[in-house]
C-alpha cells in the first residue's frame, strides 16, 4: 500500500511542479536588450568619475587611497589634477568619498569600454566633461501584471 | 605662497601606483602646522585641522593640541584649514554676511539687533550660566526640526571639568552639558569624530547640525570652508552657528587641576560652575560659592594664544551670545544675520525665551563695545590677511583630442 | 544512498585497496574546468559507479589575498577582502571591519549598525540564490538555474540604490557605513521581500517537492551529527545535519542582538536537509530585512576611525551565509598590518567534503557536494 501512496504523491508533486514552471511558459523575460534597451540607474551609482577641475586642489589623496593604484596626479601648469586609468580601477569610488573638496563625484555613466588600453587612460580633461546622455529608460519593478519585470521609468 | 613647480626631469608619473608621490614641490605637511603654528604659540585649539583631516589621523590630546596618530598623506588640507596660517576675514564675510563690514561696523562686527534674552524653562535656567540663551536656543531648533543635532560642548573627557565636543540630540543632553567652560576644547575637531557626514557628494538623507563655539572656533570652522586647499565637506551639513563672548580662555591644567584642585584643594567632581565676571572668579559646588576671587589668582594661567585674539564677540556667528551687557541672569544676544534673526524671533514666538530689546547706546552695550575694543586694537599680524595669501593658479588644460562619446 | 555490504576505507587519505581480491579502482579527476565542479579539483577513487573516497584538491584560485592585504592599509584592502565571495561580500567585509574595530576602540553608532545587518541579510539571499541556481543546473534543471539569477536582481537592484554598485559594495569602513538610505528604500524593498517569498514557494513546488529532485537527494551524502562536529564543519552544512550553531545568534555582533529570528536546522544531515535549511535560511533573512527596515534607529551612520591598525591583535567572526568567516589580524602601529589571517566558510567545510561524498554514486556527486555550498574561490583566497 505504502509505495502506491508514495507513487501518488510523487506523481502530485510532479504535476505542481509542471504546472509551477508552464504557468510562466508565455511570460516575457525580463532580459533587457543592451544597448538598445538600457536600464537607468539611480544618481549615486558608481559609474566613472567627474572631475571638477575649479575645486581640486592636487592633494593626492585620491591616489593614496586607490585600492588599485589607478591614479596618477598629472601637472597642468601650476596645477595638478588626478589621471585615471579605467583598466584596472574597480569603481569603488574611495577616491570621490575622501576627496576633501568635492572635487570628484560619481556619475551614472558605465559603459565607458574602449578597443585599446591606451583609450582606457582618462586625462584630467576627458574626466572633466559631463556624463553624455543615454537613452536610459528600464528599471526593474515587481508591480508589473505578472510579477518582476523591467518597466519604462517614470516620465519615459 | 604659490605652488611653483620645477618640471620633473628626473620624475616621471607613472602608471605603476606611485603617481600620487609624482609633484615634485614643497607640500605643506601637519609638521608645519606643528612647527608655524604649535610651536610657535598661537594653536588656539580650535579643532578646525582635526575635522579637516581626510583620512582621520589628528587627534583632540591631553595638552589641548593636535596630534597625529598615522602615516601623514601630504594632502595640505590641515595646512589651510588652520585659522592662524591665515584668516581672509573680508572673505568670510562676504560668504556668511554678503558683505564686508562698514566703519561703523569695525567694533562690534556686523549685526542686525541686540537684546536681553533669559530662557523661559526652569530645567534650563537650573543648569544655565546666564539665562541659558544658548541652550533654550539649540532646544528650540531641535524641536522643531531645524536641525537633528547640536554640537555643543560638553564633558567627554575622563578628566573631569575638561570640556570637549559633544553632540546633543535631546534636551536632556542639552541641558546637561549647558554652562560655559573656561578652557579650550577643540570644539570643530568634533565635527569630525563624533558625527562624520557622508562623504560622498550624493546627498541621501543627510542630518542638520548647528554648532556652538568660541569665536576662534567659529574662524576655524570658516576658515576651513573658504580656502580651496582646506576642507568644505565638513560642516555642510550646518544650518546655523551660535558663537559665544570670550576674552580669553586658561590652560586647563594650570586653572583647574593646579590651582583649583591643587591650591584651593576643590575636587574637580564637585564643581557644578565656573564663572569669571567683573574681574572675579567665582566657582559653585552645588548651590555653595566655593571659590570668589579676584581673577588675578590665574592670571599666570591665560593662555597666550589668546593674546593675538581680536574678535571678542564672535563676530562670524550667526547669533552671539554672551553675559556683558545684560543684567544678571539674562544673556546678551547679538544677531548678525537674517537666520539668526528668524531663529531668535522664533524661539521668541514658540515660548522658549523671553526678549528684551537692548539699546545700541545704553550702558550695557557701551561697556560690550569697550571690551571687544580692548581686544580689537590688539595687532593681529601674525595671522590676518585681507587678501588670500594663498591664492588658487589657473591650470593650463590640454584639450581633447581622442575620440570620445 | 546505496549501501553495499563491502566495506570501505573511510579516511579516504590513503590510496585505496580494490574490496575484491582482482578488483581495480578507478582515480577520476573532476575538474579544475568540469561542469560539475567548480573552479577546484576533486580527485574521485571509485570502484564501479561508487565513490570510495574523494579528494578534494583546492588552490586554482589562489591569489594571495593574506599576503595583498600586507601590502595595502585598511580601506584600500577592502575591496581585495570582498572578492574571494563578492556574491557574499557584505559578510566577508563585515568580519574585516570588525577586527579593526576591535583592535581600534570603534564603536560603529547604532544606524550603522543596523545597516550592516540589512546588507548582510540582503548578500546572504544573494548568495542563497546564486548556490540554488548552481545547484539546479548541476542537477539538470535549467528552469532552477534561470529563476534564481533572476530573482537576485531584485536584490542586486536594491543594493545598487543603497551602496551604488550591482555586487560589489565595499560598503563597509571601519566606523560605520559609506551611505544613508536613499529615498523610498524602505517601501521597495518591503515590496520586493514580499514578492521574493512568493517566489520562494515557487522554487519548493518546481524543485524542492519535486520527486525528481527529491529521490536524488533524500538520504545522499550524508554527515551525520557527530561529524560534523568532529570535522569543524560550519554554516548550512552543519545546521543541515542538526546542530543549532548560527554565530548571528551565539556570540550577537552588528545589531543582531536586537533583533527576532530563528536559526533553522534541520535533522538528517543529508543533501536534501542542507538543501532545505538554504531555502528556510533565505525566507529568515526576508523577514529580518523587513524588521531591521522596521527598527532602524536614526542617526549617523559613520564614525571617525583613522586609517592606522593600532598595536595588538583581534580576532572576528562573523556568520556568512557559508558560514564563519574570521579574521586574526596582528598591528603594529603602521596604517598596514603586520598580518591578517583570514579563513572563510567554505575552508572550514573543506573538510566535510571526503566525508560527504564518502559512498554515493558517481551521478550523485554533484548532489551531495554542492549541498555542502562550497565556493572555491571563497575557500582559495
Amino acid at each position: 500500500m505504502a509505495p502506491i501512496v508514495g507513487k501518488f504523491k510523487a506523481a502530485v508533486n510532479g504535476w505542481i511542479a509542471y504546472s509551477a514552471g508552464l504557468r510562466h511558459l508565455f511570460h516575457k523575460p525580463y532580459t533587457l536588450r543592451f544597448p538598445e534597451q538600457r536600464y537607468a540607474v539611480e544618481a549615486g551609482f558608481r559609474g566613472r568619475h567627474l572631475l571638477h577641475l575649479d575645486r581640486c586642489t592636487g592633494c593626492g589623496i585620491c591616489a593614496w587611497i586607490c585600492p588599485e593604484k589607478c591614479i596618477t596626479i598629472v601637472q597642468r601648469g601650476d596645477r595638478w589634477f588626478p589621471q585615471y586609468f579605467y583598466g584596472r580601477c574597480c569603481f569603488c569610488h574611495f577616491c570621490t568619498d575622501y576627496c576633501p573638496e568635492f572635487a570628484l563625484e560619481e556619475t551614472v555613466e558605465y559603459d565607458i569600454a574602449e578597443y585599446t588600453r591606451e583609450l582606457l587612460v582618462w586625462s584630467p580633461e576627458r574626466l572633466a566633461k559631463p556624463p553624455a546622455k543615454k537613452d536610459d529608460k528600464y528599471v526593474f519593478s515587481v508591480d508589473g501584471p505578472r510579477g518582476a519585470s523591467q518597466v519604462p521609468e517614470q516620465g519615459h | 605662497m604659490t605652488q611653483t613647480a620645477t618640471p620633473p626631469q628626473t620624475l616621471k608619473p607613472s602608471a605603476e601606483g606611485e603617481g600620487w608621490k609624482a609633484r615634485p614641490i614643497k607640500l605643506k605637511i601637519f609638521g608645519n602646522l606643528i612647527a608655524e603654528v604649535v610651536h610657535k604659540g598661537i594653536c588656539m585649539y580650535c579643532g578646525a585641522c582635526i575635522a579637516s583631516c581626510p583620512i582621520d589621523i589628528l587627534f583632540h590630546s591631553e595638552n589641548e593640541e593636535p596630534i597625529m596618530r598615522g602615516t601623514c598623506a601630504a594632502c595640505q588640507v590641515c595646512y589651510y584649514s588652520c585659522p592662524r596660517i591665515e584668516l581672509p576675514v573680508s572673505e568670510i564675510e562676504r560668504r556668511v554676511f554678503g558683505r564686508e563690514r562698514t566703519s561703523e561696523e569695525t567694533i562690534l562686527g556686523i549685526h542686525l539687533g541686540s537684546y536681553s534674552v533669559r530662557a523661559k524653562d526652569p530645567d534650563i535656567l537650573k543648569n544655565a550660566q546666564d539665562g541659558g540663551a544658548v541652550s533654550a536656543l539649540m532646544l528650540y531648533a531641535l524641536d522643531q526640526k531645524i536641525i537633528d543635532y547640536a554640537l555643543v560642548s560638553g564633558f567627554t573627557s575622563q578628566q573631569p571639568w575638561k570640556p570637549g565636543p559633544m553632540v546633543a540630540r535631546t534636551k536632556q543632553e542639552l541641558v546637561e552639558n549647558a554652562g560655559s567652560q573656561y578652557t579650550p576644547g577643540g570644539q570643530v575637531g568634533g565635527l569630525a569624530e563624533i558625527a562624520v557626514p557622508n562623504r560622498s557628494v550624493v546627498d541621501f538623507q543627510e542630518e542638520r547640525m548647528a554648532l556652538v563655539g568660541l569665536p576662534c572656533e567659529l574662524q576655524g570652522f570658516w576658515r576651513m570652508n573658504s580656502h580651496w586647499i582646506a576642507a568644505p565637506k565638513i560642516g555642510r551639513n550646518l544650518v546655523f552657528t551660535i558663537g559665544l563672548f570670550c576674552s580669553k580662555v586658561f590652560d586647563y591644567q594650570k586653572m583647574m587641576v593646579d590651582y583649583v584642585q591643587g591650591e584651593r584643594g576643590i575636587d574637580l567632581r564637585t564643581v557644578t560652575k565656573v564663572n569669571i565676571k567683573k574681574n572675579r572668579m567665582l566657582i559653585y559646588t552645588g548651590d555653595r560659592l566655593a571659590i570668589d576671587e579676584p581673577v588675578e589668582v590665574i592670571a599666570h594661567a591665560a593662555r597666550e594664544e589668546c593674546n593675538i585674539c581680536v574678535d571678542y564677540s564672535a563676530e562670524l556667528a550667526d547669533i552671539a551670545v554672551g553675559a556683558i551687557g545684560s543684567a544678571s541672569g539674562w544673556s546678551t544676544v547679538l544677531t548678525r544675520t537674517p537666520r539668526g534673526e528668524d531663529i531668535l524671533n522664533g524661539a521668541v514666538d514658540a515660548g522658549y525665551i523671553e526678549m528684551k530689546r537692548l539699546d545700541p547706546l545704553g550702558k550695557g552695550m557701551k561697556f560690550l563695545e569697550t571690551l571687544c575694543e580692548r581686544k580689537r586694537l590688539r595687532d593681529p599680524s601674525a595671522y590676518i590677511r585681507h587678501n588670500s595669501a594663498f591664492p588658487r593658479p589657473e591650470p593650463k588644460l590640454i584639450p581633447l583630442q581622442t575620440p570620445t562619446k | 544512498m546505496a549501501t553495499t555490504e563491502k566495506s570501505a576505507d573511510t579516511t579516504g587519505m590513503q590510496a585505496m585497496s580494490p574490496t575484491e581480491p582482482g578488483a581495480q579502482t578507478m582515480t577520476l579527476s573532476v575538474g579544475p574546468q568540469h561542469s560539475g565542479s567548480g573552479h577546484m579539483r576533486l580527485i574521485v577513487e571509485l570502484d564501479g559507479d561508487i565513490i570510495i573516497s574523494a579528494m578534494p584538491d583546492p588552490g586554482y584560485v589562489h591569489r594571495g589575498i593574506e599576503k595583498i592585504i600586507e601590502l595595502r592599509n585598511i580601506i584600500r584592502s577592502i575591496p581585495v577582502i570582498e572578492r574571494p565571495s563578492i556574491i557574499d561580500a557584505s559578510n566577508l567585509n563585515h568580519a574585516w571591519v570588525k577586527a579593526i574595530e576591535e583592535l581600534q576602540g570603534v564603536e560603529p553608532p547604532s544606524r550603522g549598525q543596523y545597516l550592516r545587518c540589512l546588507i548582510n541579510e540582503m548578500n546572504r539571499i544573494m548568495s542563497h540564490l546564486y548556490w540554488l541556481s548552481i545547484y539546479g543546473v548541476f542537477l539538470g534543471h535549467t528552469t532552477m538555474f534561470m529563476w534564481p539569477l533572476g530573482d537576485r536582481e531584485l536584490f542586486i537592484d536594491l543594493a545598487e540604490s543603497l551602496t551604488g554598485a550591482r555586487i560589489t559594495y565595499s560598503y563597509l569602513v571601519p566606523g560605520g557605513v559609506r551611505r544613508d538610505l536613499p529615498k523610498g528604500f524602505a517601501e521597495e524593498t518591503i515590496k520586493r521581500t514580499k514578492y521574493f517569498e512568493k517566489r520562494l514557494d515557487e522554487y519548493e513546488n518546481i524543485f524542492f517537492k519535486n520527486p525528481l529532485f527529491t529521490s536524488r537527494a533524500k538520504g545522499i551524502g550524508v554527515l551525520t551529527r557527530e561529524r560534523a562536529v568532529a570535522l569543524g564543519s560550519t554554516g548550512p552544512t552543519l545546521r543541515g545535519s542538526g546542530i543549532d550553531r548560527d554565530l548571528r545568534k551565539d556570540e550577537p555582533y552588528a545589531a543582531y542582538g536586537e533583533l527576532d529570528f530563528k536559526v533553522h536546522t534541520r535533522p538528517d544531515g543529508d543533501s536534501y536537509s542542507r538543501a532545505m535549511v538554504h531555502m528556510d535560511e533565505m525566507r529568515e533573512s526576508s523577514q529580518l530585512i523587513r524588521q531591521i527596515l522596521e527598527k532602524l534607529p536614526s542617526g549617523p551612520v559613520r564614525r571617525k576611525a583613522p586609517i592606522v591598525v593600532p598595536r595588538g591583535e583581534a580576532y572576528a567572526r562573523v556568520e556568512s551565509a557559508r558560514g564563519e568567516c574570521s579574521f586574526y589580524l596582528i598591528g603594529e602601529g603602521g596604517d598596514k598590518p603586520y598580518r591578517a589571517r583570514y579563513i572563510t566558510g567554505s575552508y572550514r567545510n573543506l573538510t566535510a567534503i571526503p566525508e560527504v561524498l564518502k559512498g554515493v554514486r558517481l551521478a550523485d556527486m554533484p548532489t551531495s557536494w554542492w549541498s555542502i555550498d562550497y565556493w572555491p574561490v571563497e575557500a582559495d583566497r
